[in-house]
């Protein structure tokens, strides 16, 4: 028994420590500092580059996936996720920025009911992963 | 060393200690967001639950953040339902990361140790051995990717200790498996899940065929009993899944395969980053002195059926490139169809070859004679193992700092409205308080394709001459709207409908897939909750399970074993109320079906027509196979040099599930060839359509039999060679049987090669 807990007493201990230690660590890491705001000429801006840029993509996602309506919008988004990317870190802004200024940009002229026409890709094309990884 | 072994506290320091080395370096970026495209999504389920519970103080049951809304609970990468998720609610989603990873590895070894010890003799080399596949590379490769509910594999080890300690008459086997299965599964393990199921058939096989003749037979009625709760207790889980996947079936096709070299490179490699990914090579590091280890290991007579077992993951984890497929047949079977990347049935070959690694560790220093030899042997194979865990340590280090790290800042709008959003910046969307129309998930998710990001608001009359309609409140849950209507009409709520959601006044209906409610003339405040008796039911199963859980293994312990004369009613009785609970849920709690979503090309085009368009191409054309090719069109190349393709064919017998379509495009013979142009790019002459699964819907053996099924692909065709072209039509098998099936009837077609001819085209 006294073995027992010269071995059991340390060891427990040791549990407890490295699970402390890893836990204050892990509640004390420093959160990163998000950049700055865009101003609202920045946002502008954004919203145009990126409004122009789809027109291009939209062709070259058709002759990436042809007939294929899901694959070709996340080609989309794959090129526009690239496009954000690049504009914040250009401008040293906060990613959330790009991405609002493109939706309110989207939302600018809003739609009332679900029928009417789309111009930037706002409707959902739903889900549809390609049926095969190899 | 032996005794010090068997000691759980001594075990659990040394294992605490490795896996406080394991994050070590990664704890200064513990707060930072990890880019990585996958994580992004799964990221952005766990905050949603969170937010669910934190913000809005509401069960996570719906998340309206994420493809225009999806039930929490049904959704495979989800992985809240499991008790991680404390971590998550006190440390923040990106904090409880590396919390996960140090609990779930420590609980990993330790698993693996125990589940060895049941049939290795030395303590010391279970011991030893045990962190070998609990740190092994694809945990890395997870942590990289942010596949934090992958460390749900870490319990893989309990499952199979429960199973042993079950089949040998324990019945806390049973509650071990149960729990560590529905840890798992609540964990978003349901990749996991076919490879567990398989493993567990082994484990079970294996156990039984260890007892003696005579107890067999109450082996196996205990392992029934162990099935029977796994899946009770993973219920809450379980049951929201089985729905989503029956109504959104994932469909996966290829012939993926590795060869024996490669199987080794993902073993021995050293892991690395490049691109902005994790490499294949190294992504199950286990050490070529582990390697070593299992076929030193191998010479032992006790070593010869794990490594049976080992031999039978390695020829799955082979996949299509070692014939005959295991794996092939594995994905013949119904639950298993859906199987992809073979290589990770390298993890179960890991965790059976550590057996015989322990064997070695065991055996190798009593080969020789005298003290110091038996301590040399056991100093080397012992800063052999620690240099490989060492190695594997440094490999997670290394990975996890090669992450694409970032912030993720909270600016939320005041409202929470529907975006086009972008999966590949998912969890950046919730923080400005929007939801992702673009998704992207491992199954085909219901979405309704009225679903818009640009409206002015989310909810509205669909005919807006009818009334009007304002929002009062809204939480995931519940959606409050004051709708003033002149007539009787239709509130759009701009979510997916979902059989779960239930309306205070008028009728819930799904409107082309979208959450809409039947309103009656007058002004009135609608509320909106979502109450799915999947989740509900589960829940319920969940609780009392682990009630009969309880309850069986204190019986247990007072000399009530299980199935034994005396408990057996007690026991059926354990068993079966779990799911006495689920037969009162369903007779009592009604609910629509959850219907399987309109089969579709990826065109958008419907899978099953009643027949050819008018402008197809009548052909008429059999082959060997009981198939008959009625129409084809061929269109294009439109100005983007694409070309649409549309098949209508019908099934008329029974095919093999290996079956596929393939389409030639080839340059027709006999024309002028073109001198290519310096500085050109080269041009092709030949380009394929090949592919398993038509109407972008189901294999080919599946197609309903007898109905004219409509196949529609494209192909790009921007590089061809200018001159004239044929597009030709076969069928064959992508596996197995290879070869092209014989045209036993061209019809209107000409035929070459055993194909036929279903257009041309000419390219300028």
């Amino acid at each position: 028994m006294a073995m027992d807990l010269r071995t059991s007493l340390p060891a427990a201990a040791i549990v407890i420590g490295c699970t402390l230690v890893v836990t204050v660590r892990v509640a004390l890491a420093p959160a990163p500092v998000p950049r700055r705001h865009a101003t609202p000429e920045e946002r502008a801006e954004i919203a145009e580059a990126i409004a122009v840029a789809e027109r291009t993509w939209a062709d070259e996602t058709v002759q990436n996936f042809p007939a294929d309506r899901w694959s070709q919008r996340d080609d989309f988004h794959g090129r526009e996720y690239r496009k954000a990317q690049e504009i914040a870190d250009e401008k040293g802004i906060r990613i959330e920025d790009v991405l609002r200024a493109v939706d309110d940009d989207i939302h600018r002229k809003q739609a009332k009911t679900g029928s009417e026409p789309d111009e930037r890709n706002a409707y959902a094309v739903p889900c549809k992963p390609r049926p095969f990884y190899d | 060393m032996g005794r010090l072994a068997e000691r759980t506290a001594v075990r659990l320091a040394l294992f605490a200690l490795i896996a406080t080395a394991l994050v070590w370096t990664l704890l200064p970026t513990a707060a930072w967001f990890n880019e990585f495209r996958d994580a992004q999504v799964l990221t952005l389920h766990e905050r949603a639950a969170v937010d669910s519970v934190l913000r809005f103080g509401q069960l996570p049951l719906w998340d309206p953040w994420y493809c225009g809304g999806i039930h929490g609970l049904g959704e495979p990468q989800s992985r809240f339902a499991s008790p991680a998720f404390l971590l998550s609610l006190l440390f923040g989603v990106e904090r409880a990361e590396l919390l996960v990873v140090f609990g779930f590895t420590v609980l990993g070894m330790e698993g693996t140790y125990r589940w060895l010890r049941l049939r290795v003799s030395d303590a010391s080399a279970a011991l030893r051995i045990a962190p070998i596949f609990a740190l092994s590379g694809h945990f890395a490769a997870a942590y990289y990717r942010g596949w934090t509910n992958f460390f749900g594999f870490e319990l893989v080890p309990f499952v199979l200790l429960g199973i042993t300690l079950a089949a040998r008459g324990r019945a806390a086997g049973i509650a071990v498996s149960a729990i560590a299965f529905a840890m798992m599964i609540g964990f978003g393990g349901t990749f996991a899940a076919p490879l567990v199921a398989v493993a567990a058939v082994v484990e079970a096989a294996r156990a039984i065929s260890e007892q003696p003749p005579g107890r067999r037979l109450r082996a196996i009625v205990i392992l029934s009993a162990l099935a029977s709760f796994m899946l009770a207790v993973a219920a809450v889980r379980l049951l929201p899944l089985a729905e989503t996947l029956a109504a959104q079936p994932r469909i996966m096709a290829g012939t993926p395969g590795h060869t024996p070299k490669k199987l080794l490179w993902f073993l021995v490699k050293s892991l690395e980053v490049k691109d902005w990914n994790v490499e294949d090579a190294g992504s199950f590091y286990v050490g070529a002195a582990f390697v070593a280890l299992v076929a030193l290991g191998g010479s032992e007579r006790r070593s010869i059926r794990p490594l049976v077992v080992v031999v039978i993951f390695l020829w799955l984890a082979a996949g299509y490139a070692r014939k005959p497929a295991l794996f092939a047949l594995l994905r013949e079977l119904p639950v298993l169809s859906a199987l992809r990347y073979p290589e990770r049935f390298l993890w179960l070959a890991i965790l059976y070859a550590s057996e015989p690694a322990a064997n070695a560790l065991a055996r190798l220093p009593r080969l020789g004679d005298g003290k110091h030899w038996r301590f040399g042997a056991n100093a080397v194979l012992t800063l052999t193992v620690v240099a490989t865990v060492g190695l594997q340590i440094k490999t997670f280090a290394d990975v996890g700092k090669g992450r694409e790290l970032g912030v993720v800042a909270v600016d939320r709008m005041k409202e929470f409205r529907q975006s086009r959003g972008n999966r590949w910046l998912a969890a950046h969307y919730d923080r400005i308080g929007a939801g992702s129309l673009s998704c992207w998930e491992t199954h085909p998710v219901t979405m309704s394709p009225k679903l818009r990001g640009d409206l002015a608001a989310e909810e509205y009359v669909a005919d807006p001459e009818l009334g009007k309609a304002e929002r009062v409140s809204w939480s995931p849950n519940e959606i409050v709207v004051h709708a003033t209507m002149a007539s009787a009409g239709r509130l759009m709520i701009n979510q997916n409908w979902h059989p779960g959601w239930r309306s205070s006044v008028g009728q819930v209906v799904s409107d082309d897939g979208l959450l809409a409610v039947d309103l009656p003339g007058g002004e009135r405040d609608v509320k909106l909750s979502f109450r799915p008796r999947s989740a509900l039911a589960g829940g319920a199963v969940t609780v009392v399970a682990l009630g009969s859980l309880v309850l069986l293994v204190l019986g247990a312990r007072r000399g009530r074993v299980p199935f034994r004369r005396g408990a057996v009613v007690r026991t059926t009785a354990l068993v079966l109320a779990p799911w006495a609970v689920l037969g009162v849920f369903v007779a009592t709690w009604s609910e629509p079906r959850y219907p399987p979503a309109p089969m579709k090309n990826a065109n958008g085009a419907p899978a099953l027509v009643d027949g050819p368009a008018p402008d197809a191409t009548k052909l008429g054309a059999q082959f060997e196979l009981p198939l008959v090719v009625d129409a084809a069109r061929v269109a294009g190349p439109d100005p983007l040099a694409n070309l649409d393709i549309d098949l209508y064919f019908r099934r008329t017998g029974p095919l093999p599930r290996t079956t596929g379509v393939f389409v030639h495009i080839e340059r027709r013979a006999g024309q002028e060839p073109v001198e290519e142009t310096n500085g050109k790019e080269k041009t092709e002459d030949r380009f394929d359509g090949d592919h398993q699964i038509v109407g972008g819907s189901f294999y080919l053996s599946d197609a309903p039999l007898g109905q004219v099924v409509q196949d529609a692909f494209g192909v790009h065709v921007g590089k061809a060679t200018p001159g004239r072209y044929d597009v030709w039509l076969g069928f064959g098998h992508v596996s197995g049987r290879r070869g092209r099936a014989k045209v036993t009837e061209p019809g209107k077609a000409a035929v070459d090669d055993n194909r036929i001819r279903i257009g041309s085209f000419v390219v300028r």
